[in-house]
């Protein structure tokens, strides 16, 4: 294993699609950077939080795309028959493929934050919570390997050139996917009825906006007395709960969980009907990644050991 | 005999294609055992399963004695290399680059073969050239390179001399007669043309539609093949008779001919079966090449007529 790494890491090394991914990195890092100082000046607070990981959506897309091309070359170069003919057991060339990849990927990381926090800290910027920053981190680290398990079985299965095509879409579809998911649940339940309400708006002497409802006979309404009715586009049990877990488990989900701190949600009905931000548990977002880990991992490796290669 | 590789009828199918059926051979040490067959004959399908690339559907193989089933085939492999179909080599780097990437790959130490191997095949000079800028000849002679990167002592190569030039041919059969004698590399070599195989190979096995038609020597093939003058005669007692008198090679043949090896005057021929009294009713240079041997062959695996 130690020496199919030490190969990989070789060949990597001398890819300039590799260093050309590294250099993205840096110029996203130095751009986070200043822009988290024109936010402090503009008065934005905590915009070094959120540019501190700036990177990773671009991460998210970059990986899987960088992984299929790693393993692809292999099988486009013919050197994969390299490694099997001389005694190489199909697992370890495959676990190594995988590690290559995902260590690629941290060292993506690594170049971004060296980069960026330095950068920030020396333009006058400070992490409102660096415990929390480092949590975040951690946990992004292993959403990134269920990532790069997942496009390594991809790329390890499909020995065409297709595979970067599919690895992209599938990065595509799990990012945008779970963000259009999370729309989706966060519709609410109930939604103000406005059939037959009519709104006028007028200025006031202070050349302010003033919305008012009225009914069809011109009766002012007021908002609060406003008829509810229940929202169609509301995702009802038990998909709901379906759906809110395929997001938790799904790498794109628990990307936008851990971005966002979160999801929305809403508490009681009617009136009473609130909008909150609920956490998925980091620990619960750790477990399913190391799930989806596990699983493509164990996969990849059944069906890699019997896949005719030529 | 000692065998390198020995297989016991060996089959791959692809979903309901045949590619091998009932394939038994044996590549003794120290050979150059040319595998020859047409395209598609299942040569590379076989290659393949020997160098674990695929599993084979049914039978099994073994190389220096080790089954394929078991665990220990790995530490036989690492005896072995390879060039199955195109050069494994990784395009963007150099000659050098790609065979410190193999010396990496098999553990080795240090780079110290590495200056060796490229002398060996000819590509000191290329420097910092990548491969995907080489000819076809330089990338065969560096995917031989990297299969010989940990000094095997089992050579497979696929059709190493395709698509090259003649003076590519020439590179790489003297290559692989060097490897053979200098380094007593045993080769498996595959190919579909028989007279550059017939330069090389010390032994042959004929495959055609997944299955061995025949395993010989290069010796035995030589006699079936031996330059001879053929002669039609009235009795081929009389004239073994006269030709022992002679004291020439003969063979007596069905249909009243009779084969004459040596090399031997037609007119004294002639005169000596004439004495003897058997007549002579034509007389002609035959000589069977390594390409009609192996079509009769093929005819006699579709049920066709089999070589005498």
């Amino acid at each position: 294993m130690r020496k199919l790494l030490s190969a990989n890491f070789y060949a990597m090394s001398r890819s300039l699609r590799f260093w050309l991914g590294v250099f993205m990195m840096a110029a996203t890092a130095v751009y986070a950077g200043v822009d988290a100082r024109k936010m402090l000046d503009m008065n934005v607070n905590n915009a070094i939080d959120a540019n501190a990981l700036l990177f990773v959506p671009l991460l998210f897309l970059v990986l899987p795309a960088l992984g299929a091309l790693f393993i692809n070359t292999d099988y486009h170069d013919g050197t994969i028959r390299n490694k099997i003919t001389v005694g190489r057991s199909r697992a370890a060339v495959y676990l190594a493929n995988l590690i290559s990849v995902y260590l690629s990927g941290l060292f993506y990381m690594a170049v971004y934050t060296v980069i960026f926090l330095p950068l920030s800290m020396a333009l006058g910027c400070r992490l409102s919570d660096p415990q929390a920053y480092a949590a975040k981190l951690a946990l992004l680290m292993l959403v990134f390997l269920s990532l790069a398990a997942v496009a390594v079985l991809l790329a390890s299965l499909i020995a065409s050139r297709s595979v970067l095509v599919v690895c992209a879409f599938l990065a595509f579809t799990l990012m945008f996917g779970s963000a259009a998911l999370n729309v989706m649940l966060e519709e609410p339940q109930m939604i103000d009825d406005f059939d037959g309400v009519m709104m006028t708006t007028e200025t006031d002497n202070d050349g302010r906006v003033i919305m008012q409802y009225t009914d069809s006979q011109g009766n002012p309404i007021s908002p609060e007395d406003m008829k509810t009715i229940p929202n169609p586009r509301y995702i009802p049990q038990p998909w709901r709960g379906v759906l809110r877990t395929v997001n938790d488990v799904q790498p794109g989900g628990q990307m936008w969980e851990i971005l966002q701190n979160g999801h929305t949600d809403y508490t009681g009905s009617g009136s009473e009907r609130l909008e909150i931000t609920v956490q998925t548990p980091y620990w619960l977002i750790a477990l399913y990644a190391l799930a989806v880990t596990l699983v493509s991992t164990a996969a990849g490796l059944a069906l890699f050991s019997r896949k005719d290669i030529k | 005999m000692e065998y390198v590789l020995q297989t016991q009828a060996l089959g791959k199918n692809y979903r309901k294609f045949t590619a091998l059926e009932n394939l038994t051979m044996s590549v003794p040490r120290g050979a150059v055992y040319g595998l020859v067959g047409k395209n598609g004959a299942g040569k590379t399908t076989l290659l393949r399963l020997i160098c674990g690339l695929q599993t084979p559907t049914y039978g099994t193989y073994s190389l220096y004695g080790r089954n394929n089933q078991e665990p220990d085939i790995i530490k036989a492999r690492r005896r072995m290399g390879a060039v199955v179909e195109t050069p494994s080599i990784c395009l963007d780097m150099s000659a050098e680059n790609n065979l410190r990437q193999q010396c990496r790959v098999l553990g080795l130490p240090d780079f110290s073969c590495v200056p060796e191997l490229l002398e060996l095949v000819g590509l000191e000079g290329t420097g910092k050239k990548k491969a995907k800028n080489f000819s076809l000849g330089m990338r065969q002679r560096l995917g031989i390179a990297v299969a010989l990167c940990g000094g095997p002592d089992f050579l497979v190569l696929d059709e190493p001399v395709n698509g090259l030039d003649p003076q590519g041919i020439v590179e790489i059969r003297e290559l692989i007669l060097k490897l053979n004698r200098e380094r007593d590399i045993t080769v498996l070599i595959s190919s579909h043309i028989l007279e550059e195989l017939h330069k090389l190979a010390t032994h042959y096995g004929f495959i055609d539609s997944g299955r061995m038609l025949r395993q010989v020597s290069a010796e035995e093939l030589e006699a079936t093949c031996r330059k001879c003058v053929r002669a039609d005669v009235s009795d081929t007692q009389a004239a073994a008779l006269a030709l022992d008198g002679l004291g020439v090679d003969y063979k007596i043949l069905e249909g009243k001919q009779v084969d004459v090896f040596d090399a031997v005057n037609t007119g004294k021929l002639v005169q000596a079966l004439s004495d003897a009294g058997c007549e002579v009713y034509s007389v002609q240079n035959h000589d069977e090449s390594l390409e009609s041997y192996f079509l009769s062959l093929v005819g006699a695996g579709k049920g066709g007529e089999g070589h005498a």
